[in-house]
């Protein structure tokens, strides 16, 4: 097949047959890995969006069910979705019955136009937050990704997906709506194998991010995660985790984040001061730092210093 | 032609600085011609003197993360006599964020901006004697889509501050809202003017342009231990809304 990719993306657009992957020179390698019965993982880079990986950061889950193959977060640009949809539907020949989104951040979500002709499912607040913020995700992916976002375009989900026990394309699913990396954070424990689709309230190897963290809820998030003792744990971003080392990591991570910030605070730095500060090693050789620190400071510190300062009258 | 307008500034300059002396937190924007050629005079009387400089350092993240409150830190505490500090957008209508007088304090700024567009951010900075010495820094778009976190739960004008004596910081506060219509009687108005004082007069200043827009946010340095409480921090927004509060001695040090 010799379409060009412009007609590639055509053709996906009108929504007709299997989407053929774009042949241009930003081409995706997607490998979905086994990682238990009918159940697959598409692992990103653990880096920051870059011209280099195509914003191809985060981590997808493919899992079978009896009425088909079920993807859960659809990547950063529809080129990203389109090389996802591809190579699910050779994994067990099944093709792709519904698409999860655990969360609406542009890295999860974005890809969702090249599955626009199928059930796409999310928390309600997921969907209303998809519709408020993609346009922006958009517009600053363009400058940061460049030809990478050809064709992307907000599609939000579009059917509800609600917490409790559940199946999805007649696979079991215990549901949880939780919140603290964003105000609606899905996470999905696969009854069959045991795993924990965590999405982003849980890394491993890569700095958290925070742009709508909430720290008290996520760490209440996390105690309920932790409470699951899944078999293992599927990280929004890095390694497949064996041994729930992505919670006690994502955990000591955002108590450092914040015991630092109320510190730099409660000494009049100023948050390019901040920003200056040692990271300790541990949390140095994260993926994305010192940036994603960077990133925490300004989402966190004005916050956290209107606490601390003193009011005057 | 020239030597008009260099008469005609440094006749506003004059003007400008006389309404200024004895009535600290006077507004500036009461004269808005005499600001076009304050602006004007940064660039007239600067042509044969104005010179980039590694002294001036200007410091920001990479990206723009939340547009509305970019962080800055400017320090030109390398050149001696610093009389101002000029902050000001490349390649824009309104180039410039804010003049600070630095006074007893330090060459050096750490502050809050909104920048809608991601441009060079320069440093100006005017000696004693009237030379003037330029740095500056670029900021990339930020990835976007975080939310303002909401503070109206403040009055307008609310101060929250605090200096520590030993190391002569001293970092404020103030609450005012942008045009968001968040607090619909504040709508459209923005800190124009503020001023640190002890008792023995005016210690640093600050003038405003507009992109010193929400819940402005300033950390001033003051050699340490060279200044102690009470300072008294005297403000006005561009409603004539006064902005009063006093940075009382701490309870333990």
């Amino acid at each position: 097949m010799s379409l060009t990719r412009r007609a590639a993306l055509g053709t996906l657009a009108a929504g007709l047959t299997t989407p053929a992957l774009p042949q241009a020179r930003n081409a995706y390698k997607l490998e979905p890995k086994p990682i238990g019965p009918g159940l697959w993982m598409v692992e990103g880079a653990t880096d920051d969006y870059s011209q280099q990986n195509g914003g191809a950061i985060v981590n997808s889950a493919l899992l079978e069910g009896e009425a088909g193959l079920i993807v859960v977060d659809t990547g950063p640009t529809l080129g990203y979705g389109a090389a996802l949809r591809a190579v699910a539907e050779t994994v067990s020949g099944k093709r792709i019955a519904e698409v999860v989104v655990t969360h609406h951040h542009p890295d999860h979500s974005l890809g969702s136009k090249a599955f626009a002709d199928l059930p796409i499912r999310a928390l309600p607040r997921t969907r209303a937050l998809t519709a408020i913020h993609g346009p922006t995700y958009v517009a600053n992916l363009e400058r940061v990704l460049g030809d990478w976002m050809e064709g992307t375009e907000v599609v939000p989900p579009d059917s509800d997906l609600d917490a409790g026990r559940i199946s999805i394309a007649g696979r079991e699913f215990q549901a949880m709506a939780l919140s603290g990396h964003t105000e609606a954070d899905l996470v999905l424990l696969d009854i069959a194998s045991g795993v924990l689709i965590a999405g982003d309230l849980v890394f491993l190897n890569r700095a958290p991010t925070t742009p709508d963290a909430h720290l008290a809820q996520w760490h209440q998030s996390l105690s309920e995660l932790q409470a699951l003792e899944a078999a293992a744990i599927l990280p929004g971003h890095g390694p497949l985790d064996w041994t729930g080392e992505s919670i006690r990591q994502t955990r000591a991570y955002l108590d450092w984040l914040e015991a630092t910030i109320r510190a730099a605070a409660a000494e009049g730095l100023d948050m390019v001061e901040v920003m200056d500060l040692q990271l300790p090693s541990g949390f140095a050789t994260l993926g994305a730092q010192p940036d994603e620190f960077h990133r925490s400071v300004i989402h966190l510190f004005p916050e956290i210093e209107r606490e601390i300062l003193p009011r005057l009258d | 032609m020239r030597a008009f307008l260099a008469a005609l500034v440094a006749f506003s300059v004059a003007a400008h600085a006389n309404a200024f002396e004895g009535s600290p937190g006077r507004l500036l924007g009461s004269a808005p011609s005499l600001e076009w050629l304050d602006e004007r005079t940064m660039r007239v009387d600067a042509l044969s003197t104005l010179r980039n400089d590694p002294r001036v350092i200007v410091r920001m993240p990479k990206s723009a993360e939340t547009p509305w409150e970019i962080p800055v830190t400017v320090d030109a505490r390398a050149i001696p006599d610093v009389e101002r500090i000029v902050l000001s957008l490349d390649g824009t209508a309104a180039p410039r964020i804010l003049t600070y007088y630095p006074g007893a304090a330090e060459a050096r700024l750490s502050f809050r901006f909104e920048m809608a567009t991601p441009t060079p951010v320069r440093a100006s900075v005017r000696t004693q004697d009237g030379r003037w010495f330029i740095g500056g820094t670029t900021v990339d778009a930020g990835r976007g889509g975080a939310d303002r976190k909401n503070t109206a739960d403040e009055p307008v004008g609310t101060v929250r501050g605090r200096l520590w004596p030993e190391s002569g910081r001293l970092r404020v506060i103030v609450r005012h809202p942008t045009e968001d219509a968040e607090t619909p009687d504040a709508v459209g108005s923005r800190l124009e003017d503020l001023s640190l004082h002890g008792p023995d007069g005016r210690l640093a200043r600050l003038e405003l342009s507009e992109p010193v827009v929400r819940d402005p946010a300033f950390t001033f340095y003051f050699p340490p231990r060279s200044v102690s409480n009470p300072i008294r921090l005297v403000g006005r927004d561009s409603r004539g809304n006064a902005v009063e509060a006093t940075i009382p001695a701490p309870l333990t040090q």
